[in-house]
C-alpha cells in the first residue's frame, strides 16, 4: 500500500481556483460548440476551423514538459513543491468536462511535446518546440508515433525499422492511432534498429511534414472524441538525417524506453482526470434532468433507485477525481508516483463509464438519440484503452506491489 | 489540495501500530475466544490515550481531530478489528450524552440508530438486536428528531454473533423504556456522523489487513510452478484490491475535513463499506480453502467487517442518506472560494 495521510483536504486554493475558472471560460465558450460542431459533421475540427486561433490568442499552451528547468532559489528559505502536476489535471478535468475532443484536437506539440523536451538537441528545441508554434494565426501541431497495428501494449513488437544508411536512417512501416497525425508539421516516430532486441534496439525519430516516403495512410471513424483527428501514417524508404534522431545522436539502451516511462508517471493521472471531466459532465447533466423531473427529493421507488445509482457515480468519480490529485501531488513533491498513476488509470475510466450509464438511465431513451449524455458515453470508453490500457495498469501495479514477473 | 501527515500524527500511529503488534494481533482469537478483553488491556488502552479520542478534554477525552482519530483506529484495526469497539467504552454518541450527565463517563454506554423503534410519550418500544458490549449501562439513540438516552436499558446477552465476539455482545429489548431527549436533530445528525467515522476507520483497517495477508499468502503459496501472485488471475485481483483500498482511503479522509458537508461523510462510509466488504471475501478467496479456516485471519477479517458494516444504521443508511440528498449537492467539482 501506500503511504498514509491523516490530513486530506480535497478544497483548493485561489491559485488553483483561478486555473479552473479559466479552463471554464474558454472551455464553455470555444471547446463545447466546437464538440458539438464536429458531432453534426461526423468528421474531425478542420485545421480552419475558428477555435484553434481563437485557443492561441488565449496564450494557453499544453504540451508538458518534464525536464523544465526550475528557477533557482538562493535566499536559503524552502523550496515550495511544485504545482504544475496538480494544476495540469485540474484543468485536464475541466476541459475534459466541456470536450475532450476538441481538447485534444487543440493545436499545439501534443504527446510530442515531453520526448522532445526531455531527450531533444537545443536546435531540436527551438525547431519544434518553439519555432512552429510562434504565430497565434497559424496553428501548428505535432504529434507522437509509437502504437502500430501489430503492437500497442507490448511496445517490444513495434516492427517499423530505421537503417543506418551513410549520413541517413530510413524508416519503413506503419503506425496507427495518432492524434492529429495527419495535420502535424512533425511526428516523433519510434522505430527499431533490431527487431529481435526489444526495447534496446528502439529509436525515437523527428519526421517532419513533406519529408519523401512518409504519408498519411487514412483518418480513422470512431465510437467518439469525433473532433479529434486519428490518423495511420505511412513510412516507405523515408529517409531523415542522423541529426532528425531524438537527442541528435544515438544514446543507446533504454533511454527513450525511459522516457516513455516517466512520461507516463505525468501523463497517466492527467488521462484519468479527463475522463473524470466527461464522467462529471455526464453526472451533472442526468442531476440537473432528475431535478427536473422528480423534484429535490426522490418519491417513487423508480426515482429512489436512480438517485442512488447517480450516488453511487458520485462516489465513484469523487474517489476517482482523488486518485487523480494524489498522484499528481506525489509528482509536485519530487516523489514516486508509478504506483499511484497507475492505480488513477485503472480507476477512473471504469468510474467515469459507470457515471456516463448511469446518466444515461436516468435520462431514458431521450438520452440515446443525439444527447450530450450518450456523446459523453461514447467518449469516455476509450479513456480504459489508450495511454496503457486497463490491463496494463494492473500489470504494472502487480509488479510494482508484489513483484510481478516482467514476463 | 492538501495530502499530509505530520510528525506528531506519525508518533501517534507508531504508538497505536506497536500497540496493535504487541498486544493486540497475537491474541485476537483469543480475545474472541474469551468474548472479552481483559481488564487490564482496557486499562493500557486508556493510559496509551486510546480511548475517547474525539471526546473533549473536559471529560476526559484526547479532543483529536476526526482524520487522527480515524487513522488511529484504522491503525489499532488493522491488528484486531474488534478491540477499538471492546477497550472503548462510550461510543461514538459519548460527547452529548456525557454533556448531558457527566457521571456516565464511568459507565459502559451504547449508541444506536432508531431505524425500527417506535418513541412515544410512554417509552421507547421495539428491539436493538445487537449491540457489541458486554454491558449497557446507558443507550445513546438517534432518530431523525434527536439524540436520546435510556438509562439501564434491559439487555440481555446475545447467542455467538457473526463477528465482533471479543466484544460480547447484548440484545436490547425495550418495552415503554422511559427515556430522555440530549438534544435535538443536529446532536443526532453529529452522533451519526462520529459512528460512520468510527466504522468507517475499522473497515479500512480491517481491509487493508485481509488484503496484506492475502497479499503476502499469495507470495508463498506456489501453484503451477510459480506464486499464486504471479498468476494474472490473480494478480488483477490483488491490483484492483490495492486500488480501491487506496480510492477509499482518499475519499474517507478528504470527508473527514469537511464537517460541513455531512452527505459527503454518509458518501464516503457507503463506499469504505463497499469496498471493505468486497476486499474482505476477495482475500479469503485468494486463500482458498485456507482463507475459511481459524488458522489464517482473513475470515475473521471478513466476519468483522460484516458485523461493523451493520452496525448503527450501517452502510445501508449511509447509501440512502447519499441518495436523499444526491440532487441537493449538483455540483460535482465546486469552484471554491
Amino acid at each position: 500500500m501506500t503511504d498514509r495521510c491523516t490530513r486530506i483536504d480535497a478544497r483548493f486554493d485561489a491559485g488553483f481556483n483561478n486555473v479552473l475558472l479559466m479552463m471554464r471560460q474558454f472551455a464553455s465558450e470555444h471547446l463545447r460548440p466546437a464538440g458539438l460542431d464536429a458531432e453534426r459533421t461526423g468528421e474531425p475540427l478542420p485545421v480552419e476551423h475558428p477555435l484553434f486561433v481563437a485557443f492561441n490568442k488565449t496564450g494557453m499552451r499544453f504540451g508538458m514538459n518534464p525536464n523544465r528547468k526550475k528557477k533557482k532559489e538562493d535566499d536559503g528559505a524552502p523550496k515550495e513543491p511544485s504545482r504544475s502536476s496538480r494544476m495540469g489535471i485540474l484543468a485536464a478535468e475541466e476541459l475534459a468536462y466541456w470536450d475532450q475532443g476538441a481538447c485534444m484536437s487543440l493545436p499545439g506539440p501534443g504527446l510530442g511535446g515531453p520526448p522532445i523536451g526531455l531527450l531533444g538537441t537545443p536546435d531540436q528545441k527551438k525547431r519544434y518546440l518553439k519555432d512552429p508554434f510562434v504565430d497565434p494565426a497559424k496553428p501548428a501541431w505535432g504529434a507522437y508515433a509509437l502504437t502500430e497495428p501489430g503492437a500497442g501494449s507490448d511496445v517490444a513488437r513495434i516492427r517499423t525499422t530505421a537503417v543506418k544508411d551513410g549520413d541517413h536512417w530510413v524508416l519503413n512501416g506503419e503506425k496507427m492511432f495518432i492524434t492529429n497525425g495527419a495535420r502535424a508539421e512533425w511526428v516523433v516516430v519510434f522505430a527499431t534498429t533490431d527487431s529481435s532486441a526489444g526495447r534496446e534496439a528502439h529509436r525515437a525519430f523527428i519526421v517532419e511534414k513533406g519529408t519523401p516516403g512518409f504519408s498519411v495512410s487514412r483518418v480513422e471513424k470512431k465510437m467518439g472524441l469525433t473532433a479529434s483527428e486519428t490518423a495511420g501514417l505511412v513510412f516507405e524508404d523515408c529517409r531523415v538525417s542522423a541529426e532528425q534522431m531524438l537527442g541528435g545522436r544515438d544514446q543507446g539502451g533504454k533511454a527513450g524506453f525511459k522516457v516513455a516511462m516517466k512520461t507516463f508517471d505525468m501523463t497517466r493521472p492527467a488521462v484519468a482526470s479527463m475522463s473524470v471531466g466527461i464522467g462529471r459532465c455526464a453526472w451533472e447533466r442526468a442531476v440537473h434532468v432528475a431535478r427536473e423531473a422528480f423534484g429535490p427529493k426522490p418519491k417513487t421507488p423508480r426515482e429512489i433507485l436512480l438517485s442512488d445509482r447517480l450516488a453511487d457515480a458520485r462516489r465513484r468519480l469523487d474517489a476517482a477525481r482523488l486518485l487523480c490529485w494524489y498522484a499528481a501531488h506525489k509528482m509536485d513533491h519530487s516523489e514516486p508516483n508509478t504506483v499511484e498513476a497507475s492505480m488513477a488509470k485503472v480507476y477512473a475510466p471504469r468510474a467515469a463509464l459507470f457515471a456516463t450509464s448511469v446518466a444515461m438511465d436516468v435520462v431514458g431513451l431521450a438520452a440515446v438519440n443525439d444527447h450530450l449524455i450518450e456523446k459523453c458515453y461514447r467518449d469516455v470508453k476509450i479513456f480504459d484503452i489508450f495511454e496503457g490500457t486497463g490491463e496494463v495498469q494492473r500489470i504494472v501495479l502487480a509488479r510494482r506491489l508484489f513483484g510481478y514477473p516482467s514476463s | 489540495m492538501e495530502f499530509a501527515n505530520d510528525d506528531e500524527d506519525s508518533v501517534l500511529l507508531g504508538a497505536a501500530a506497536r500497540f496493535g503488534a504487541d498486544r493486540l494481533r497475537e491474541n485476537e482469537r483469543a480475545f474472541e475466544k474469551a468474548g472479552s478483553y481483559p481488564t487490564e488491556l482496557v486499562a493500557e488502552y486508556e493510559e496509551l490515550g486510546f480511548a475517547a479520542l474525539r471526546l473533549d478534554e473536559g471529560h476526559g477525552g484526547s479532543d483529536m481531530s476526526r482524520g487522527i482519530a480515524a487513522a488511529v483506529w484504522s491503525a489499532l484495526a488493522e491488528a484486531d478489528p474488534a478491540a477499538p469497539l471492546g477497550l472503548d467504552r462510550l461510543g461514538p454518541a459519548a460527547r452529548d450524552v456525557l454533556e448531558a450527565d457527566g457521571g456516565l463517563a464511568e459507565q459502559s454506554g451504547a449508541f444506536e440508530v432508531a431505524r425500527d423503534l417506535s418513541i412515544g410519550a410512554k417509552g421507547v418500544s421495539g428491539i436493538v438486536p445487537f449491540v457489541p458490549r458486554a454491558k449497557v449501562d446507558w443507550l445513546a439513540l438517534a432518530t431523525r428528531d434527536g439524540l436520546f438516552l435510556l438509562r439501564e436499558p434491559p439487555a440481555h446477552a446475545t447467542e455467538r454473533a457473526c463477528g465482533l465476539q471479543a466484544c460480547s455482545g447484548v440484545t436490547v429489548v425495550l418495552d415503554q423504556t422511559p427515556f430522555e431527549q440530549v438534544g435535538g436533530p443536529e446532536v443526532a445528525r453529529r452522533s451519526i456522523d462520529e459512528a460512520r467515522i468510527f466504522a468507517g476507520a475499522l473497515m479500512l483497517g480491517a481491509a487493508r489487513d485481509a488484503h496484506a495477508a492475502a497479499t503476502e499468502y499469495a507470495l508463498e503459496r506456489i501453484a503451477f510452478g510459480k506464486p499464486i501472485a504471479h498468476h494474472q488471475g490473480l494478480a488483477f485481483q490483488l491490483a484492483d484490491a490495492a486500488t480501491e483500498l487506496q480510492a477509499a482511503e482518499l475519499l474517507f479522509g478528504a470527508a473527514l475535513s469537511r464537517e460541513d458537508r455531512p452527505e459527503l461523510l454518509a458518501n464516503a462510509h457507503a463506499f469504505v463499506g463497499e469496498v471493505a466488504l468486497r476486499v474482505a471475501e476477495r482475500s479469503v478467496q485468494v486463500l482458498g480453502g485456507h482463507g475459511y479456516l481459524y488458522d489464517h485471519r482473513v475470515e475473521k477479517r471478513m466476519r468483522d467487517i460484516r458485523s461493523i458494516a451493520s452496525l448503527w444504521g450501517g452502510a445501508t443508511d449511509s447509501e440512502t442518506f447519499a441518495a436523499e440528498n444526491v440532487l441537493e449537492f449538483p455540483d460535482a467539482l465546486e469552484a471554491s472560494t
